[in-house]
C-alpha cells in the first residue's frame, strides 16, 4: 500500500465502524450514508424556509425563549383607574431608573428607588401602572420655568438593539405611550389657562376678540373662536401640545431614534395618573391591535414576546425632553 | 463638536453642527446715536405678531435703555457672568478671541451654556429707562463728547445668528434656519416646548408661549421679506436708525452693498456681544457719546473705537459716502442691494433686479421763515 491508500484507510476507519473490517461493503454503504445526510441538511433549511413564506415565524414564546423582565397579565377587563383593586392581581416589578447619558443635555442624576410597573391584558387592550416616588407632584407647565411630571413606556419588537430603548431607531420603530401631569389636570379641572399662573393678569384687547373682554379679564382660552386662534400659533397649526381641550392624558407616538418622535394620527391611548401621599400612579394603555400601523405602531399578541423601557420625567428638576431618568431595555412577554 | 469659522471673532470655534452659512444671510445694521425709543418697532411689532393670549409678556422687539435697562432682567449681565472673563487679543492689524464661546464653555452634559429667566425677569420691559450710568453732578460735562453721565437705547430683535444657540440646543430639530435667507424660525407643528432654546439664547429672544405651552420667536416678518419688503419694526422706525439687507461673508463683501458697506467696509456695524460666538446678524453703530468706553467694547467688542472714529469723521462731513447710505435708512420698506452716490448731493438705492428704489438728498432742504411775517401779521413759533 502505498502513503496515499493507507490515509485513506485510516480515514474510513475513523468514520465507520464497519470501515474497521475493511470489506467491499464500506464503499457502497459510506457513500450512501453521506448521501443521506447531506439530503437531511437540505430538506431542513429549505424546508424551513417554505414554512416561513407561508406562515412567517411567531413571536418565540416565553418558556422558549428569554427570561421574562415583565409578564403581562391577563385580565378579564383591564382598569384605568390606577387605584382599582384589580390591579393587585397583576405582580409588581421592580425596575431601576437610570442616567440619560446618551443624548445631550443630558441628565446624570438618577433616582435612588426603582419604579413599580404592573402590566395587564384584557385580550383587547395592554395597560402599564406605573408607580413611583414624588414628594411634591408638578403638574403645571405655564410659566416659563414650570415643568411637568411625565411618565413614558416604550414598546418595540424583540429582539431590539440596545439603542432602541431611545425612542427606537430608523429600522426598529418603537411605540410610545407618553403621560403627562399637566394633561391629566387640564382633564380633571379644566384646561389650565394663563390666570391659573397669573390670577392677577389683566388686558385691554386682543385683536380679533376686543369684545371679549370684559373688567380686563381676557375670555377662557376654551372659548376663543376658531377664526380667532390664528392668534395661538401652535394650536393653529395643530401642534397637540397646544390643544386647550384633551381628551387623553396619554399621546401616542411613534419614535425612530432621539429627536424624531411623532405624534400618530389616531390618539386612542387611554389612561390616568393620581398623585397620593408623596407617589405618583399612572396607568397608560393601548389597544393591542395597532391602529396606526401604517406608521409602525406595534401591534401586541398573545404569547409573544418584546423590548420595552420606561421613562420618568421629574418636573421638580427641571426635566424635559432629553433630560429623564429611562430604564434600561427590558423583555415583555404577553401572557 | 465640529469646527466652524465664525469671522466675528476671527477663528474657529466648536458648534453642534458643521458649518453650513445660508445662500443669502438677512441682516441690518442699528444706528444706535439716532435710537430715541419711541418704540414705535416694538408696537409694530406687538401687534403684528404678538399680541395673542399667552403672548402678553413677549417683545421680539424691544428698547432698552443701556446701561442699566435690559429685558428680560441682567440677560447680558447674567450670560457674561456665567461665562466669566474673557479676552480678546490683537494679532497683526486684527482682534481674535482667545477666550471661550457659550458653545466652548458648556458642561459636558450641555450643548449651550445658557439658563432660564423667571416670570420675574420678564416682569421689567422698562427697567432703567432713561437712567444715566451714574448721579448727575453739578461737576459733570454733558455738551462735550464723550458724556461723564450718559445712557443711550439698544433695540434689540432676534440677530438670525449664522450659529444660533436656539437650534444647536433643540434635541428635537424644530429649530431651522432657512437657506434662502437665513432667518431662523420654530416649527410651530415641532416643537413640544422643552425650552432649551429658550435657555440656550444669550440674547433671550425665544419666548415660550404660556397658552400654547410652546415656544415662539421673531420670525424676520418673512412674508414680507420674500416680497422684498423690510421687516414691519424696521421699516416703521420714525428715527431711520435702521438698514436692512443682505450681508456677505467679510471675503464676499460688495462695497455697493448697503448693508456690506457699513459693516465690511466702513466697519462701523458691529455685532451684540460677539464674544458669545453666535456669529449674530443684527449690527449697530456704537453710540458716539458714551464716556465708558470699556463698557461698549464690553458690548460691541474691540473695534468699537475704532468705529466711533469713523462715524464722527461722517459727522464732520469728510465721508459723504457713509453719510449717503446712513440716509438711506428707512428711506424706503424695499430691500436694497446696491446704492449709488449721485453727484454730491442725492444717493439712490437699488433692489436686487436693479430697479432704482429710491433717491433721497444727503441733506433736507431747508426753508427759514421770518420770525415775524408781516403779510399773515403773526409770530412763529417755528421758523424751519
Amino acid at each position: 500500500m502505498d502513503d496515499k491508500r493507507k490515509r485513506k484507510a485510516a480515514l474510513l476507519r475513523l468514520g465507520s465502524s464497519a470501515a474497521k473490517t475493511g470489506k467491499a461493503f464500506d464503499r457502497f454503504f459510506l457513500p450512501f450514508v453521506a448521501g443521506a445526510a447531506l439530503f437531511t441538511v437540505l430538506a431542513a433549511t429549505f424546508g424551513r424556509q417554505i414554512q416561513e413564506l407561508v406562515s412567517p415565524a411567531k413571536p418565540q414564546p416565553a418558556e422558549a425563549g428569554p427570561k421574562a423582565d415583565i409578564i403581562v397579565h391577563m385580565l378579564d377587563k383591564i382598569p384605568t383607574d390606577p387605584y382599582s383593586p384589580k390591579w393587585d392581581e397583576v405582580p409588581v416589578s421592580n425596575i431601576a431608573l437610570d442616567q440619560q447619558s446618551i443624548v445631550k443635555p443630558l441628565k446624570l442624576e438618577a433616582p435612588k428607588e426603582p419604579v413599580r410597573v404592573r402590566a395587564a391584558h384584557d385580550g383587547e387592550s395592554i395597560a402599564f401602572l406605573i408607580e413611583w416616588s414624588d414628594p411634591k407632584p408638578e403638574t403645571q407647565a405655564i410659566k416659563v420655568t414650570e415643568f411637568r411630571d411625565a411618565c413614558a413606556v416604550l414598546i418595540t419588537r424583540y429582539p431590539a438593539p440596545p439603542e432602541a430603548r431611545f425612542m427606537g431607531t430608523n429600522t426598529v420603530p418603537a411605540t410610545i405611550l407618553h403621560w403627562k401631569a399637566d394633561w391629566q389636570v387640564d382633564l380633571d379641572e379644566g384646561f389650565q389657562d394663563l390666570e391659573k399662573a397669573f390670577p392677577n393678569m389683566s388686558v385691554d384687547m386682543y385683536p380679533l376678540l376686543k369684545d371679549s373682554i370684559t373688567d380686563g379679564k381676557p375670555p377662557k382660552t376654551t372659548d376663543i373662536p376658531d377664526f380667532a386662534k390664528i392668534r395661538l400659533p401652535g394650536t393653529w397649526v395643530g401642534n397637540p401640545v397646544s390643544q386647550p381641550s384633551k381628551t387623553t392624558p396619554v399621546e401616542k407616538l411613534i419614535g425612530k431614534g432621539p429627536g424624531t418622535i411623532t405624534t400618530l394620527p389616531t390618539q386612542d391611548a387611554a389612561g390616568r395618573g393620581v398623585w397620593k401621599d408623596g407617589v405618583w400612579r399612572v396607568v397608560l394603555a393601548k389597544k393591542m391591535k395597532a391602529s396606526d400601523a401604517v406608521q409602525g405602531e406595534i401591534e401586541i399578541e398573545r404569547g409573544a414576546t418584546y423590548s420595552v423601557a420606561f421613562t420618568v420625567w421629574f418636573g421638580q428638576s427641571g426635566d424635559r425632553g432629553a433630560r429623564k431618568n429611562p430604564s434600561g431595555l427590558l423583555t415583555m412577554f404577553v401572557d | 463638536m465640529p469646527k466652524v469659522y465664525n469671522w466675528q471673532i476671527g477663528r474657529e470655534m466648536d458648534y453642534w453642527y458643521p458649518e453650513a452659512r445660508p445662500k443669502k444671510q438677512a441682516a441690518a445694521v442699528f444706528d444706535t446715536n439716532k435710537c430715541i425709543a419711541c418704540q414705535t418697532c416694538t408696537v409694530a411689532c406687538k401687534t403684528t405678531w404678538t399680541s395673542g393670549k399667552g403672548q402678553e409678556y413677549m417683545y421680539w422687539n424691544n428698547v432698552e435703555t443701556k446701561p442699566w435697562g435690559s429685558y428680560p432682567m441682567g440677560w447680558d449681565v447674567n450670560i457674561l457672568k456665567k461665562l466669566g472673563p474673557q479676552r480678546w487679543v490683537r494679532e497683526g492689524d486684527r482682534y481674535v478671541y482667545r477666550g471661550k464661546t457659550i458653545f466652548e464653555a458648556a458642561s459636558p452634559a450641555e450643548r449651550v451654556m445658557g439658563y432660564l429667566p423667571t416670570d420675574l425677569d420678564y416682569a421689567y420691559p422698562n427697567r432703567g429707562e432713561d437712567e444715566t450710568n451714574e448721579a448727575i453732578g453739578e461737576d459733570k460735562f454733558f455738551l462735550r463728547l464723550p458724556h461723564d453721565a450718559w445712557f443711550f437705547y439698544l433695540p434689540r430683535i432676534c440677530n438670525h445668528c449664522t450659529y444660533p444657540a436656539c437650534l444647536a440646543s433643540c434635541p428635537r430639530l424644530s429649530i431651522y434656519k432657512r437657506q434662502e435667507d437665513g432667518i431662523v424660525l420654530i416649527d410651530q407643528a415641532r416643537c413640544r416646548g422643552y425650552r432649551e432654546c429658550v435657555q440656550a439664547c444669550p440674547y433671550k429672544k425665544v419666548f415660550y408661549n404660556h397658552v400654547t405651552r410652546i415656544s415662539e420667536k421673531c420670525v424676520l416678518c418673512y412674508p414680507a421679506v420674500e416680497r422684498g419688503i423690510w421687516p414691519r419694526c424696521m421699516r416703521t422706525c420714525i428715527g431711520k436708525i435702521r438698514m436692512f439687507g443682505y450681508l456677505n461673508t467679510p471675503e464676499k463683501a460688495d462695497p455697493e452693498n448697503p448693508v456690506d458697506f457699513l459693516v465690511h467696509v466702513k466697519k462701523v456695524g458691529l455685532p451684540l456681544l460677539p464674544q458669545l460666538g453666535l456669529e449674530p446678524n443684527i449690527y449697530y453703530i456704537p453710540p458716539i457719546h458714551v464716556g465708558n468706553i470699556s463698557f461698549l467694547r464690553m458690548l460691541f467688542g474691540p473695534q468699537v473705537d475704532q468705529a466711533i472714529q469713523t462715524y464722527n469723521k461722517a459727522i464732520a462731513g469728510k465721508d459723504i459716502e457713509l453719510v449717503a447710505v446712513l440716509t438711506l435708512n428707512v428711506s424706503t420698506d424695499r430691500i436694497m442691494k446696491k446704492f449709488k452716490v449721485i453727484g454730491s448731493s442725492e444717493v439712490a438705492g437699488y433692489d436686487e433686479q436693479g430697479h432704482e428704489v429710491v433717491r433721497v438728498p444727503l441733506k433736507e432742504p431747508a426753508i427759514v421763515r421770518p420770525f415775524y411775517d408781516e403779510r399773515l401779521q403773526v409770530y412763529r413759533h417755528n421758523i424751519t
